[in-house]
């Protein structure tokens, strides 16, 4: 058991021919406020919506709480490759090419070379098989389940148009079983007490501000009693007066100790809330640091050039 | 005959007309709800993401049936399901259930087509939504999409409805039959006065005109009360 709530090891997105994420890991511990800022189309939103698997990574793993959420990649586990046929293979093709070489190094060069071929495609036998089966039911959690525990608040705020605010915020705790109707409307009220709006528990969406719906769907993520909190781009969608509203209660969270992850283009709150920032350029993380680091003293060029052009 | 004295007989014949027109309604109604009942399930598996094996089959079954349906005439189908499928019905009291099930099977191609057109029409954030609070494909399909996606196709779905109606009177084909007696829908009884009594004819079907115009006001009438009540839920 470690303290990351979320890790995501070696992740690949394509959509059709387009490489969005191209080999991304990190890890967000508990507590830990990540902020993931770059420019549009470097992966950043992608990123945070395959930590809840609402896109399935192409390649890599994605693990929730020590439980894995995706199929096993045979790439990230090489235990898993030296049962392949196709590592056997090589591997004596490898040691009568150059007698004498060291075990450990034949071993590093043949599984360098499948992974930098992707040759791991076809059958590769049982004893294989049977490891990534077995590492698999060892792990595997079901996402619909692990979901529950991951908060999301969309840009585009995403209420539920056919219910009332309240229907909003009661829906999943009540459906799940996690809570009595009585129970989970009681939370519900509780929380739109918290931000103001207890008022409007029994209209439709449609008959609130950008503001309003945000803070909603922060409160109805809230509902189901997340571990983690997601934000894609929670402010872009609303207009600039009610920008403040729903920054003020986001950083209400942080300062309560809710483990988050940020995509967001508002760099002065990334800077004041976050406890780390990640890069993103061009499908992987390019440069990672404290708000400090990041902001003040950026090393890569990229990031330099990035920020010179937003801040 | 006077145009009066038609009038008179058709007045006659009210309780013929009133018992047809019942058994055309029951047609055309049944076979709205088989209609739509095939038709969510269809249009569901068709939308349904293609990850599971057996998903993928009956949603090559689900393609197949809307294509031959939609791609037959209706009569065509009434017929081969009398003449074939259903003729067991023949030696039974009452054969009503062929063209219940004849029109209902139609009815579920178009309506499958109509309710994944609604259920496409819906932002695919409210699933997203769904699914990140941890409710799973099926249950925000039923709490959420297919909700909003009626909503949405009420007025195609009226349209279909009224089609339904109006397209059962090619029941008249077949002989029906109502607990052992024979038996006819609006159309038949029509048809059969052209035999029976050529001179009330035309008069006759002036009047299922205006029946049928009727019911479909009706019917109208309806789907504007039922539009007005969900549009409540937006304000």
């Amino acid at each position: 058991m470690n303290d990351n709530f979320i890790e995501i090891k070696g992740l690949f997105k394509n959509f059709g021919k387009l490489e969005v994420l191209k080999g991304v890991s990190c890890s967000i511990r508990k507590g830990e406020k990540v902020a993931i800022i770059g420019a549009s189309g470097s992966g950043k939103s992608t990123l945070l919506r395959c930590m809840n698997l609402l896109e399935t990574p192409t390649y890599g793993e994605v693990w929730f709480e020590d439980k894995l959420l995706t199929p096993i990649d045979p790439y990230l586990h090489f235990d898993v490759i030296r049962l392949s046929k196709t590592y056997g293979k090589l591997l004596a093709a490898y040691t009568a090419e150059h007698p004498g070489v060291a075990e450990a190094d034949a071993d590093a060069a043949v599984i360098a070379d499948i992974k930098k071929r992707d040759l791991l495609r076809k059958s590769e036998g049982s004893a294989f098989a049977k490891a990534v089966r077995d590492l698999y039911r060892a792990n595997f959690q079901n996402v619909d389940y692990t979901r529950r525990n991951i908060g999301m608040v969309f840009q585009h705020f995403n209420l539920f148009n056919n219910l009332t605010v309240l229907e909003n915020m009661t829906l999943a705790p009540v459906q799940l079983k996690l809570k009595t109707p009585e129970e989970a409307k009681k939370r519900a009220m509780e929380l739109l007490e918290r931000i103001k709006l207890s008022d409007k528990a029994n209209v439709y969406p449609s008959t609130l501000s950008g503001g309003q719906k945000q803070r909603i769907a922060i409160v109805r993520a809230l509902a189901m009693n997340p571990k983690v909190m997601l934000f894609d781009e929670p402010t872009s969608a609303l207009d600039p007066e009610m920008v403040g509203e729903v920054l003020d209660l986001i950083r209400q969270l942080a300062d309560e100790g809710m483990t988050m992850v940020i995509v967001t283009h508002e760099m002065g709150f990334a800077r004041e809330v976050a406890d780390r920032v990640l890069f993103m350029d061009g499908g992987v993380i390019s440069e990672e640091g404290t708000p400090e680091e990041l902001f003040n003293h950026p090393q890569n060029p990229r990031t330099k050039d990035f920020l010179s052009k937003v801040l | 005959m006077s145009f009066a004295d038609k009038l008179a007989y058709a007045w006659e014949l009210r309780g013929l007309l009133f018992e047809s027109l019942g058994i055309s309604l029951l047609i055309a109604f049944s076979a709205v709800i088989i209609g739509f009942v095939i038709g969510v399930i269809l249009a569901v598996i068709r939308i349904a993401p293609k990850t599971n094996p057996v998903i993928k089959v009956l949603d090559g079954f689900a393609q197949t049936y809307i294509t031959v349906i939609r791609g037959t005439p209706t009569m065509v189908q009434l017929l081969i399901m009398y003449s074939s499928i259903l003729v067991m019905f023949k030696y039974v009291n009452t054969n009503l259930l062929v063209p219940i099930i004849a029109f209902g099977i139609n009815s579920g191609a178009y309506m499958a087509e109509i309710i994944r057109a609604g259920i496409n029409s819906v932002d695919k954030g409210q699933m997203e939504a769904g699914r990140s609070v941890g409710l799973s494909w099926t249950t925000t399909m039923l709490k959420i999409i297919i909700p909003q996606a009626i909503k949405v196709v009420i007025p195609t779905i009226f349209n279909e409805i009224i089609i339904l109606v109006k397209e059962t009177s090619v029941v008249s084909f077949i002989a029906l039959r109502v607990g052992g007696q024979q038996a006819w829908d609006l159309m038949g009884l029509v048809s059969k006065m052209a035999n029976a009594k050529p001179a009330v004819y035309n008069t006759f079907l002036y009047i299922a005109a205006l029946i049928y115009l009727t019911i479909v006001m009706l019917l109208t009438l309806l789907q504007h009360l039922i539009e007005r009540k969900l549009k409540k839920n937006e304000r």
